[in-house]
């Protein structure tokens, strides 16, 4: 897997342009009349399956749909381009298809790759001519491209976060489990409080998940990928690990079986992420201090060996903080409650309300 | 009658759960975010889109105080870029990768200097735009000291021109967005995507009917109703199957409200009707397979990983080598149906494996419940 | 009883589960209207036989035919003759009482026409009829038990087999059960698994032991009883017992047997008249004195204990 995304990177940087667009590879055909040839060579055969046609069969084709388009070069191009003439090409767009500005595209990219290629070449000619003018253009770019970024360094980001999204059905069925295998019963009859289950079975899983990130970690420093400051980095996972865990916690008390459990933590995983990704990304396309309240921030700044102010870090610190001291408090608050535990389950408002402290236990409503 | 009551039941219990009605819900917005994401990212890519919605004047390009007025700016202009003019060039840069896409100045020689943010966003559409305006530039200057008719440097500065002759214009299909882009990652990937969406989650879904019976223990008095194999799995089959289909005709008239509209829909519902035979017929099997509806859930996992590699993939990968297999791929065969008004007949002959496959797994389904190890009690 | 037809035949059925061989060679055959009960300790291979005569399992070897119809051959024509209460006969809890019942009778193919009949007739029998409408996760579990036998009679099966019908309910409720099954019995041959030893007593024509996958020993329960003891046990306790007194009883002609249990005396007699001439041994020193008959108890324990 690593390997793959490896040269996967190595293939975008190499090919100058990111292309995530779906390959439609034979879905459109282009009927072309070209007997100079300078077109068809031109078009990509990737994008438009092209047949070499003439105006009557084309057009019939093209009327019964058999074909997407029909292109016509004049028949004398070759001279006309020698007498630097202009020439007119013509395309027929059957516009029942919703391809056809595929076609158009790619026709349009050909004769503007064409065009500029004669204007620089007659350009060349007039240039050897007179020889008066400096018409050098000096083009630079700053920056990593945003697409090559976002494949880098999110992906990095990801992958070494990935650990802590893979254990959250340890959580489940050590809470759920014991629900579901009936054995809760005699654990809450064993002298614990409900916070020494809770933080005991978390303890367990964040051991897990820092044991995984560390091996994953050195996994990815072997592949070869650039991981600066490893050792905080690592901190930073690992301590990410607490509210995740937290909030797994709460699903996994406040859940009846298995089913419930596992879509509760479908739905708050694609929440945790969107909450660790999207300051990510804002942050790649304008820095700014607040998106450190993501850890993953924070860490992909630090594996790319950016020097960062300790505010940075203690926000990232501090939401983790707090994070992790709202939702351990929740779980065991819910997990000391006989109704959720063993049932009748009460309804999430209702708990949300009680919890809070706006509403009595047991009030009616 | 035996098959009816029991699928009657099984329908009963699917719209009773409510989490798959639920996440039926949810994929609406699937839908809709995804149709969403697809118009704006065609739209950044694309020069003539952004103009046409004006967004363009946000791409903001530096320039030093003494080009105001010049052709340069005048040629940057007409791109529809918007100008600001700094004291001098590293004021300029200051701003680079902040609010400036590009910074244009011209050296003293007279070399024209651009530089360009790569990690803009609009970085695409900026680089083409300024790289126009500067050979724009570039040619002029040239051709003004080189004496030529107008009519000829009119022919050097475009010497190929494209005209356009729409063929069958009243019978025009709308789409959302005149862009190639926007209709390859629509039809090429977001359309199959969303019309098989249903069929992953019944595939999830299903898993649980068998082993649930057994956890519940209920699967002994199913197994003691005089139906025979093949009935009892139809009737799990058979409820989930339709409700699949309605959601996926459901997107399909979705797609065409968008405005992305879908072609052969008859032939679109056989593809996905068979496909979605072998989805739920896996679903089943594993249910059938498995010992409890955890060990069930991690298995489905593992196969719709596995199937949307083996479905997705060829969407997004030109091989010249594996082409003829990909054509085989249900999911190129989707695309291709989907898009194109007329479809030649050899495409059955290309939807054959899928239908075969579909079948086997219904039949090695069937088959799998017969066998004793399905009853493990 | 041997001239009534045979309703349902088991010859040479032997099962294992791995190394576990759960059915060994098992002969039996059961007549038209009879109840025949199955008594045996846990894991004799009472719930594999009849999983077996109930096409759910195949059989390693061996046949069972109902009604002249083979497992092998027409496995639903035999699933739609029985009607089988499992011994975790689990329903689907969303559904109401009635609906359940509908359900079940249309899987099995009840005609339209008789389905509501049936339905208001078997909830009249299990006493269920005010509970009709509400769904059975809101049962107890002697309520789901009355439900699961009026599901198991939904298409008036003409064989009906019980696998531990009582178990885990309430003296109260198990009498009940009991009742039921009384009320089918005659049209109807019924197989009933238990471990309650009255249970089988009380209900059954005849009973099999089961133990190790093989008939230990088949009859009538008096009969069974019959064989292991004599007629009557008589408990007498003592002040001072002597080896003297032993020696004296044992020597009694109708004295078939003599244990110590707690500083008492079971003694074993062919028949009441006997019980004097032991007291007489015994004389003034008697404390107390019990009479017992044996029960399917006694007889399944020393059966197992062999």
């Amino acid at each position: 897997m690593i390997v793959v995304f490896n040269s996967f990177a190595a293939n975008l940087e190499a090919e100058k342009g990111l292309s995530i667009t779906p390959s439609l590879t034979g879905f459109a055909t282009l009927d072309v009349e070209d007997q100079g040839g300078l077109f068809s060579k031109r078009l990509n055969p990737e994008i438009l399956t092209i047949r070499n046609s003439t105006y009557e069969p084309a057009l019939a084709r093209l009327e019964k749909g058999l074909t997407n388009g029909f292109f016509v070069v004049p028949s004398d191009s070759v001279t006309l381009i020698q007498n630097n003439d202009s020439l007119a090409t013509v395309l027929y767009l059957d516009y029942r298809d919703p391809k056809r500005s595929v076609i158009r595209q790619e026709v349009n990219n050909t004769n503007q790759a064409l065009s500029s290629a004669l204007t620089s070449s007659y350009l060349e000619s007039i240039k050897s001519q007179n020889n008066t003018t400096n018409t050098g253009v000096n083009e630079k770019t700053s920056g990593e491209s945003l697409p090559l970024q976002i494949v880098r360094k999110v992906m990095l980001a990801v992958l070494l976060f990935l650990p802590l999204f893979l254990f959250g059905n340890l959580v489940i069925d050590s809470i759920v489990g014991e629900k579901e295998r009936k054995t809760g019963e005699i654990l809450m009859a064993m002298p614990f409080t409900s916070a020494d289950i809770i933080l005991g079975k978390s303890v367990a899983v964040v051991l897990t998940m820092a044991l995984q990130v560390a091996m994953w970690m050195i996994i990815l420093l072997g592949a070869g990928f650039p991981l600066k400051n490893a050792g905080i980095v690592y901190l930073t996972v690992v301590l990410t690990a607490l509210p995740i865990v937290g909030l797994t916690t709460i699903i996994a008390a406040y859940a009846k079986n298995y089913k419930e459990a596992g879509i509760g933590i479908s739905f708050s995983y694609i929440f945790i992420v969107g909450i660790l990704i999207v300051p990510l990304l804002g942050y790649l396309s304008r820095p700014s201090p607040a998106a450190n309240i993501s850890p993953m921030t924070l860490t992909m700044r630090l594996f790319s060996g950016e020097t960062i102010a300790p505010g940075d870090i203690l926000l990232s610190f501090a939401f983790i903080l707090i994070l992790s001291l709202i939702s351990y408090g929740i779980s065991i608050k819910l997990f000391s409650r006989d109704d959720v535990v063993f049932g009748p389950r009460p309804g999430i408002m209702r708990l949300t309300l009680e919890l809070m402290g706006l509403k009595k236990r047991g009030a009616l409503k | 009658m035996k098959l009816w009551a029991l699928s009657k039941k099984e329908a009963q219990d699917i719209l009773g759960n409510k989490i798959y009605l639920l996440v039926v819900l949810v994929q609406v917005f699937i839908i809709l975010g995804a149709f969403g994401l697809a118009v704006a990212s065609s739209v950044v890519s694309d020069p003539a889109l952004l103009d046409q919605y004006g967004i363009t004047s946000n791409i903001k390009v530096g320039m030093t105080q003494d080009l105001q007025g010049s052709q340069l700016a005048q040629d940057l202009e007409a791109q529809k870029l918007k100008l600001v003019y700094y004291n001098s060039t590293q004021q300029a840069n200051q701003f680079l990768g902040g609010q400036l896409a590009a910074v244009v100045t011209i050296s003293p020689p007279g070399e024209v200097q651009v530089q360009l943010d790569n990690a803009n966003v609009f970085y695409q559409v900026a680089s083409t735009k300024v790289r126009k305006a500067v050979n724009n530039f570039q040619t002029r200057r040239i051709l003004h000291y080189s004496g030529l008719t107008s009519e000829k440097i009119k022919a050097i500065q475009e010497p190929v021109t494209l005209k356009e002759v729409p063929v069958a214009e009243n019978e025009k299909v709308e789409i959302a967005l005149e862009s190639a882009y926007f209709v390859e990652i629509m039809y090429g990937f977001i359309m199959p995507f969303i019309l098989l969406l249903p069929f992953f989650l019944a595939s999830n879904i299903v898993t649980d009917s068998i082993v649930g019976e057994r956890e519940r223990k209920t699967f002994e008095i199913l197994l003691m109703v005089p139906l025979s194999s093949t009935m009892v799995v139809l009737g799990k089959i058979i409820p989930i199957l339709a409700f699949s289909l309605i959601q996926s005709v459901a997107w399909i008239l979705l797609l065409d409200l968008l405005q992305v509209p879908i072609f052969n829909t008859l032939l679109m519902v056989a593809v996905l009707f068979s496909m979605g035979l072998g989805f739920i017929g896996v679903g089943i099997l594993i249910s059938i397979l498995v010992d409890s509806t955890k060990e069930a859930n991690s298995a489905i996992t593992l196969v719709l990983v596995f199937a949307t590699f083996i479905l997705f993939v060829p969407l997004f990968i030109k091989s010249g080598m594996f082409q003829g297999v990909f054509n085989f791929i249900p999911t190129v065969l989707m695309v291709k149906i989907a898009s194109t008004p007329v479809i030649g007949l050899e495409i059955m002959l290309y939807l054959l494996p899928t239908i075969v496959i579909s079948i086997l797994v219904f039949l090695v389904t069937v088959r799998s419940f017969k066998h004793e190890r399905a009853i493990r009690l | 009883m041997s001239s009534r037809q045979v309703m349902i035949n088991i010859e040479g059925l032997s099962k294992s589960f791995g190394k576990i061989q759960a059915l060994d060679n098992l002969n039996l055959d059961i007549k038209k209207g009879e109840l025949l009960g199955i008594i045996g300790p846990n894991g004799a291979g009472k719930t594999t036989a009849i999983r077996i005569a109930c096409c759910i399992l195949q059989p390693d070897q061996g046949d069972i035919r109902v009604d002249g119809y083979s497992i092998h051959h027409d496995p639903l024509k035999i699933k739609s003759i029985i009607g089988y209460l499992p011994e975790e006969p689990n329903l689907y809890e969303r559904f109401k009482a009635r609906d359940l019942l509908k359900y079940f009778a249309e899987l099995y193919g009840v005609p339209t026409a008789d389905i509501n009949p049936r339905i208001d007739e078997l909830l009249e029998l299990v006493g269920m009829t005010h509970r009709a409408e509400d769904r059975i996760n809101t049962f107890s579990k002697g309520l789901r038990q009355r439900m699961g036998i009026a599901r198991a009679l939904v298409h008036d099966p003409d064989v009906i087999i019980f696998d531990e019908p009582t178990m885990g309910l309430d003296p109260a409720t198990s009498q009940k059960i009991r009742n039921f099954i009384h009320q089918l019995k005659g049209d109807k041959t019924m197989i009933l698994c238990t471990h309650y030893m009255d249970e089988a007593d009380q209900l059954c024509d005849r009973v099999a032991l089961l133990d190790q996958g093989r008939i230990r020993d088949i009859g009538t329960p008096d009969y069974l009883k019959s064989k292991i003891h004599g007629d009557v046990i008589l408990q007498i306790q003592v002040q001072d017992p002597q080896q003297s007194d032993q020696d004296a009883i044992t020597a009694l002609p109708s004295v078939e047997g003599l244990e110590v249990v707690g500083g008492k005396y079971h003694i074993s007699l062919k028949s009441r008249e006997e019980i004097s001439p032991v007291i007489d041994v015994l004389g003034r020193r008697v404390i107390s004195v019990n009479t017992k008959e044996p029960t399917l108890d006694d007889v399944f324990i020393s059966t197992v204990e062999d």
